[in-house]
């Protein structure tokens, strides 16, 4: 083979490439992808801009220059010095701005300071539309505890009205959560967490509060609207195709531009659409009236396991979220516990008590469709304090050795319709579909 | 011709109104989906992204050294080249692409910076017109593979052929496509 041969073979070779690469683009690189990427590259540019002055060891250097990781990355412990110059930056540019810092710098500064990372503790709150005749106070709620250390040491504890608890973890080695019978059981750890805790992009979102607040820069009308001497910023979504919630109020301490609590507010349905509903725990399959789901208002994925009955068509989110999928539901576990059951077979009532049954037939669980609870009308975010100052190192480890594996996911199955992968959060009316199978934290 | 304004200060953002990094971030959306089908050509789908967020990183580090007169999206894909080649050198043994054919990627990719974002687009629809003409055998491939993601092994169990069957259809299909382009671009 003569050089001119072999160059031949080369552009051969790189254009069958180009046009395999084409061809990936146009079905996976929407551009809706590409400005997410983008966005998510200058949240962190502007991260990296503001640290530069206290570049941390872990810098990567590639071809005569560096470059920071990614925060995901980032060594927990590293970022603590990071945090204090971030705030000082973040904050001197405000203290030093000639003018009252507006809405927009106020959510930059906030993005910046999100960027870190370390132990972190936030209480979650899930607020659930009221039943018929039920006032506001009287809404159903769920309360826990959301645990970060990185992205790979999460933990998530959650209690809802009626007794029941979720208690699930990764350590990075080990993926775990705890059955009802107080079983650990093991799980993979890139399995899905629940969806009021992701982002549309599908990272946890208060692992990545500063990808959030891009998405706010983006996609919502910003104000501050600071009471009672807290600094605030109300946004509104503009209306854009982005899913998410209807509005986000953000509080921000002043100082170090942290986002100590965010409200998450989705709209929902009238006071009492939620008649028949079984408890704050159960999700979610609504008319498909077009409510977003749960946080992050997107449609169903195929790897959720949970998958309810679903609907003929998902709901679509508040700002045209995914269609036919069927939406998502609120405290859907994603995991192990999911899966339609495979009995089939919906209830046709809730029973007495409307729990999630081990025994998994019909009844008890039934209530799918109409029978469920809508999701969460508000998701409260709030920073506390991390006990001790750090969480203990087996905080994210399993409290025992899991006994088994939780049980697989289902197999993906067809959007929508009977049985669709809608999860928790299934939309529309779900005319049929059975008991999900006994979850493994509830 | 200069993209980047040339009154703009190519420094950390002081906060108020359109800053660098807006502008930045605006460049990069012009070029993003080309820097993405260079780097798809390049490495393996699991590293795109990643990659892609480095090339990114690294491209707003070093703007001020950007020669304005020259073609931004070149100057990505420059970066870009650089970190696969750095990635390249981490992957050992599994290197996907060796330099040659890098260089021949990134001549193809060349021809790709005529025109902006939305003539790129219009060529992926072109594309994809191409590939909805394929005959079934190569369509099916094109879209267990490129659709579905699905391995070689599975498109092959799938339709009934072995791996290299498959992997010459794959080829043929993607040949016939780039024919089918070049046939439209003659036309228009």
């Amino acid at each position: 083979m003569n050089i001119e041969d072999d160059r031949f073979t080369h552009e051969d070779t790189a254009n069958d490439r180009w046009i395999g690469a084409l061809i990936h683009v146009q079905r996976h690189d929407t551009p809706e992808r590409v400005d997410q990427l983008v966005d998510r590259a200058v949240v962190r540019l502007r991260s990296a801009s503001a640290t530069e002055t206290v570049r941390t060891a872990g810098s990567i250097s590639i071809s005569g220059t560096s470059v920071a990781p990614r925060t995901r990355r980032w060594d927990w412990r590293a970022p603590v010095a990071a945090a204090a110059s971030i705030a000082i930056i973040a904050g001197s540019a405000l203290l030093f701005s000639p003018q009252p810092a507006s809405a927009d710098s106020i959510l930059h500064a906030a993005q910046v300071a999100e960027s870190g990372s370390g132990d972190r503790r936030y209480a979650l709150e899930l607020v659930f539309p009221t039943r018929a005749g039920e006032a506001d106070a009287q809404a159903p709620r769920a309360v826990g505890t959301l645990d970060i250390r990185d992205a790979e040491h999460v933990r998530l504890d959650i209690r809802f009205q009626d007794g029941r608890a979720m208690t699930r973890g990764t350590d990075g080695t080990t993926g775990w959560t705890v059955d009802p019978r107080g079983d650990v059981l093991s799980m993979p750890t890139d399995a899905r967490w629940p969806r009021f805790i992701e982002t549309p992009e599908g990272d946890l979102l208060a692992d990545r509060l500063d990808v959030l607040l891009a998405d706010i820069g983006a996609h919502y009308q910003i104000v501050r609207c600071d009471k009672g001497g807290a600094m605030q910023i109300c946004a509104t979504h503009d209306g854009s195709d982005f899913r998410g919630p209807e509005s986000i109020e953000l509080t921000i301490d002043p100082a170090t531009k942290l986002v100590t609590r965010a409200a998450l507010n989705f709209g929902g349905p009238p006071e009492g659409a939620a008649r028949r509903a079984v408890r704050a725990g159960d999700a979610v399959a609504t008319t498909g009236s077009g409510r977003p789901d749960a946080i992050t208002a997107r449609g169903a994925r195929d790897d959720r396991p949970e998958g309810g009955p679903g609907g003929p068509e998902g709901g679509r989110g508040l700002a045209g979220g995914r269609g036919p999928e069927g939406g998502r539901g609120p405290e859907g576990e994603r995991g192990p516990e999911g899966g339609r059951g495979p009995e089939g077979g919906r209830g046709p009532e809730r029973g007495p008590e409307g729990r999630r049954g081990q025994a998994g037939g019909p009844g008890p669980d039934g209530g799918r469709g109409t029978d469920r609870r809508p999701e969460p009308r508000v998701v409260i975010i709030e920073r506390t304090a991390v006990p001790n100052g750090a969480f203990d190192a087996a905080w994210f480890s399993p409290p025992s050795a899991p006994v088994r594996k939780a049980p697989p996911p289902p197999p993906p199955s067809g959007p929508g319709g009977p049985g669709g992968p809608s999860g928790l959060g299934g939309r529309g009316p779900g005319p049929s579909g059975g008991p999900p199978p006994p979850r493994g934290d509830r | 011709m200069s993209e980047i304004p040339p009154n703009l200060r190519l420094t950390a953002d002081s906060g108020r109104g359109p800053d660098a990094a807006d502008v930045f971030a605006i460049l990069v959306r012009e070029h993003g989906e080309r820097l993405l089908a260079f780097l798809r050509a390049s490495v393996p789908s699991s590293s795109v992204d990643d990659i892609f967020q480095d090339t990114v990183l690294v491209a707003w580090r070093r703007l001020p050294d950007y020669d304005r007169t020259r073609p931004f999206g070149a100057w990505m894909r420059g970066i870009a080249r650089n970190l696969v080649l750095d990635h390249r050198s981490k992957m050992g043994r599994e290197r996907p692409t060796d330099d040659a054919i890098l260089d021949a990627i990134v001549r193809r990719a060349e021809a790709e910076d005529r025109g902006d974002r939305e003539e790129f687009r219009a060529k992926l629809v072109k594309l994809e017109d191409c590939v909805a003409r394929l005959p079934d055998e190569y369509r099916t491939v094109i879209h267990l593979s490129y659709r579905l993601d699905a391995p070689i092994a599975r498109i092959a169990a799938e339709v009934g052929a072995n791996v290299e069957a498959v992997k010459k259809r794959l080829q043929r299909a993607r040949a016939m496509v780039a024919t089918c382009m070049e046939s439209k671009e003659a036309t228009t």
